[in-house]
């Protein structure tokens, strides 16, 4: 994966979870989020990597609702299949509780926000204190979260209402002390809930009514760790990000990325603000390269902001790089947005793929490609990654010559409904192609191991799904040294015999492995994945199947096919054909099998 | 370093060039040598059992690429092990460019080449090359009695795929999910089909008169379980026949065809071999024939791992080619029709 994904959100303000004005109230939360969810799904082709979100969790002080906070991110988290240890925050001027603040108490009135903060990746931070805390995130990302409203020295700042708070230099000091100490060429994503760059409420004084209105939200004392980051140049990039201002901004600025996103909460007023509560969904390369967003909006129905019905939606599909400012009086557009898109099966765009970005997990989705839900509200995607994409080439104009690519209704399961299928038979018996798939899985095998050519994988054992799945695993495995089992997972092997299923030969073997590797010819609703999964989670135990480390390699995957089934246990897919549509759907959404009979079913 | 596939016997250590190219990812062109294989092979020389000749058998390679015997031969220099290179006749001008010197002659009408002069006597070569096709075989057949399994309540119980009454399965999983025993296993198994292919090439006029076609001019290979699978698609890679490998999911042992759309008439003018592991009561073997028949086609041959009966027996009005009896590989009272 060559970005890290992640996801913006800022000042919900939770002021009273049941009052109908709220989007986030406690009858509403879901519908208002579960959509966005949705679109947030639709275009990752990788698990999302984090969320962050700079503040104003509740509004004008009222902690109580930090709770029902906490009930909101988790389900948004559930949604999105991130764990509360990838989900990092800061406070903003809301979190704080005023009264004590302006007594003096700047400890108890923080308190309730610093116990809500430590239910998320705040926990581990590897440095803290009361400014920051810094959390590292994985390898070359860090991101210090840092409370733009707090004063330390009073004499410099008085404390007041919702205004931004001081940073004195030994604080910039210590904060530096930490980022000298990350690794050259680490990432780093600074949160604050103000901005910390005027040219991000550039315009404001001419759209506010306030002559004040700068001043009370940029942060202008954290300038002074804005100048030393700037001249600090073993981090690869900065991208700070904040919230407080409620309109979304995307600049660059001497190197340094400044991102602000619209409000997610807040209540409806009669004179609500005309800039749609919003999300934004951010791709940060690793290499250091500039960052690429995508704002998505959520829209009312109607001609007021009521927090009952709207839809959630992005202006166009594409991530968009921010507007570089080269000088600090103007703004100047050095580059037209730019949108990556990955070619799917039309002919003549087979070449641009070639040329496309090398950033491959950017998913540009159909934009008539419905995600199909369950019952229970919950879309899963299939990370996949594409092993070659000469080799995807071969396989779809193969495919394509041989019209081996079938439509019509091919009941794989009780649940759901190909609507393709391709014969894979004559597809490898083209010239060369069985070998090459072969050949690339291996050694894409070898690089997940990390393995050298001439070395076995002891601790690794391969299991091929069905005839194809055989074929290659068997072939993975002279080639690798590593272990092998084929096994009947067409309607769950029912019509096999017992020896060709999971046995307890197979799980005796796995037990002792570190890595399990599932090899498919077509993986289509991922149900056969999830089998073999839960069928060693039956056999040796749910800690023993999380213990193992899952990887998949397949023939042909369609990366941007919403399934029903949560596959989040595989570590890796990768798979030589990741870009032709293979639609699944649920079996009610087509008519009765008298009208429709299937063209294969597997019951 | 991974394990290669060799076979010891105590008086020397033996391998395949074309095993060497399969484990070296050479498929692409099976009857050529690279250089990956080169290296394994002098990986070979260099640490398996040196007090030992290393036996290579070249069946199956017809040609030998630039510089995939450099490592060989600059082993060859550093130490005189004696080197036993069999079934080298079409690659004679790639030895004689690569490995200088070397006695040549036949044994048994297998060409046998010792290079570095005078490093092994004659008498001595002579007998290993006659003992090189009995290793193969002596343990493939162990293999294969590796893979039966008793019931473990010791009573006889009604085979899926036939009438039979057995007291235990012979489960070709053993066999395929360890590459060491599927690397010889298919080796020997594609060495039966080329035979029978060799066969019905010599045979042709003659069987001609008889109005059978004996070797089908097109044909597929054809698996109609999962555990023949793998070693239809084996086959097919080491005889150079990856284009041609049928998989019909599945016919046995239980009968359930989960493609039917599968089931047209085929293209052109192709018979069937089929591969399989182990043929016990024939039920497989008659419903591929009734599949091949119902394609406008013939089932020809079959090349399976293990039969229980004579081919005749199963009364198919045709051959069977197979690596072992199974009678040799479990107890006599394995398989009977009642209880």
């Amino acid at each position: 994966m060559s970005a890290w994904h992640i996801l913006h959100l800022t000042d919900l303000h939770i002021n009273d979870p049941n009052a109908p004005a709220e989007h986030l109230r406690t009858r509403y939360y879901k519908e208002y989020l579960q959509p966005l969810a949705v679109q947030v799904l639709r275009r990752l082709s990788n698990p999302l990597d984090l969320l962050i979100i700079t503040g104003d969790f509740v509004d004008r002080g009222r902690v109580d609702n930090f709770d029902h906070a906490q009930t909101v991110i988790s389900y948004l988290a559930d949604l999105l299949h991130i764990s509360s240890e990838r989900i990092i925050v800061c406070n903003g001027n809301h979190d704080v509780v005023r009264n004590k603040e302006e007594a003096g108490e700047y400890q108890a009135a923080r308190q309730a926000y610093k116990d809500f903060a430590k239910k998320f990746a705040n926990k581990n931070a590897v440095k803290e204190n009361d400014r920051a805390a810094l959390c590292k995130l994985g390898e070359g990302l860090s991101c210090l979260m840092i409370d733009a409203t707090l004063v330390v020295d009073s004499t410099i700042i008085k404390p007041a209402n919702d205004t931004p708070g001081d940073l004195t230099e030994s604080e910039v000091d210590e904060l530096m002390s930490w980022i000298t100490a990350l690794p050259e060429g680490e990432v780093l994503i600074i949160g604050s809930h103000y901005p910390v760059h005027d040219l991000m409420v550039r315009n404001a004084p001419f759209e506010e009514d306030e002559p004040n209105w700068a001043n009370r939200h940029v942060w202008f004392r954290g300038a002074m760790l804005r100048e030393r980051l700037l001249r600090w140049h073993a981090i690869s990039r900065v991208v700070w990000l904040c919230g407080d201002i409620h309109k979304p901004v995307n600049i660059v600025h001497d190197g340094h990325c400044y991102i602000s996103t619209g409000r997610l909460g807040t209540r409806t007023e009669r004179f609500d603000s005309l800039i749609p509560r919003q999300a934004r969904l951010i791709q940060l390369p690793k290499d250091g390269k500039t960052p690429r967003s995508l704002v998505i909006e959520y829209k009312p129905v109607g001609h007021h902001s009521q927090a009952q019905i709207g839809d959630w939606d992005s202006k166009g599909e594409s991530f968009t790089l921010a507007q570089t400012i080269t000088e600090a009086n103007e703004l100047e557009i050095i580059k037209e947005p730019e949108t990556v898109t990955i070619p799917v099966t039309d002919e003549s765009r087979a070449e641009e793929q070639e040329a496309s970005s090398t950033i491959t997990s950017v998913s540009t989705p159909d934009p008539t490609h419905v995600p199909v839900l369950n019952a229970t509200g919950a879309i899963y995607t299939m990370p996949v990654e594409l092993i070659s994409a000469e080799l995807q080439q071969e396989i779809i104009k193969t495919i394509t010559d041989l019209r081996i690519y079938y439509f019509g209704r091919f009941t794989t399961s009780q649940s759901e409904v190909s609507l393709s299928w391709v014969s894979i038979g004559p597809l490898l018996n083209e010239e060369g192609i069985l070998s090459q798939v072969v050949s690339r899985m291996a050694d894409s095998l070898r690089e997940l191991v990390r393995i050298k050519e001439d070395e076995g994988m002891e601790k690794t054992v391969l299991i091929g799904f069905d005839c194809w799945g055989a074929v290659l695993a068997s072939q993975l495995s002279v080639l690798t040294g590593t272990r092998n089992f084929c096994v009947a997972l067409r309607a769950g092997g029912k019509h096999n015999v017992s020896a060709e299923t999971v046995s307890q030969e197979v799980l005796e073997y796995i037990k002792d492995c570190e890595t399990i590797v599932l090899v498919s010819d077509v993986v289509a609703s991922g149900r056969s994945l999830r089998f073999l999964y839960d069928s060693v989670s039956e056999g040796l135990g749910e800690a023993e199947a999380q213990r193992l480390r899952w990887l998949a390699l397949s023939i042909i995957c369609d990366r941007i096919q919403s399934r029903q089934v949560d596959c989040c246990f595989l570590d890796k897919h990768l798979s030589t054909c990741v870009d032709l549509r293979m639609p699944v759907l649920p079996y009610d959404a087509l008519p009765e099998e008298s009208v429709l009979p299937s063209v294969i079913s597997f019951q | 370093m991974r394990s290669l596939p060799v076979l010891h016997h105590e008086d020397f250590v033996y391998t395949r060039l074309k095993a060497l190219a399969w484990v070296a990812n050479e498929t692409i062109l099976p009857t050529v040598l690279q250089a990956n294989a080169g290296k394994a092979l002098s990986y070979l020389f260099d640490r398996v059992e040196r007090n030992k000749p290393l036996v290579i058998n070249c069946h199956g390679i017809n040609v030998i690429d630039d510089h995939a015997l450099d490592s060989i031969r600059g082993a060859l220099e550093s130490h005189q092990r004696p080197l036993i290179i069999v079934n080298a006749g079409a690659l004679k001008p790639q030895f004689d460019r690569d490995l200088g010197q070397y006695d040549l002659y036949r044994v048994d009408g297998v060409t046998v080449m010792v290079p570095g002069a005078a490093s092994i006597e004659r008498a001595t070569a002579e007998r290993i090359v006659s003992q090189f096709p009995k290793l193969e075989q002596k343990n493939v057949t162990a293999f294969i009695k590796e893979c039966f399994r008793q019931y473990p309540d010791k009573k006889m119980h009604r085979m899926a795929s036939t009438p039979l009454m057995s007291s235990g399965v012979f489960d070709a999983r053993h066999i395929i999910s360890d590459s060491e025993k599927f690397i010889w296993v298919s080796m020997l198994m594609a060495d039966r089909l080329e035979a029978y292919l060799d066969a019905g090439l010599e045979n042709e006029g003659q069987r001609q008169d008889a109005g059978t076609l004996n070797k089908p001019k097109n044909f597929r290979l054809l698996a109609v379980s999962l555990r023949g699978s793998p070693l239809a698609a084996a086959v097919g890679l080491l005889t150079g026949r990856q284009q041609s490998i049928e998989i019909v999911d599945h016919m046995g042992p239980k009968y359930r065809i989960l493609e039917e759309h599968s089931l047209r008439l085929s293209a052109g003018n192709e018979d069937y071999i089929y591969i399989g592991d182990f043929v016990v009561g024939g039920t497989e073997l008659k419903i591929a024939q009734a599949y091949a028949r119902s394609k406008g086609a013939m089932l020809r041959h079959a090349v399976v791992i293990g039969s229980r009966l004579d081919p005749a027996e199963y009364q198919l009005d045709m051959d069977i080619s197979y690596l072992v009896k199974l009678d040799e590989c479990c107890p006599p009272t394995t398989f009977q029709f009642n209880e």
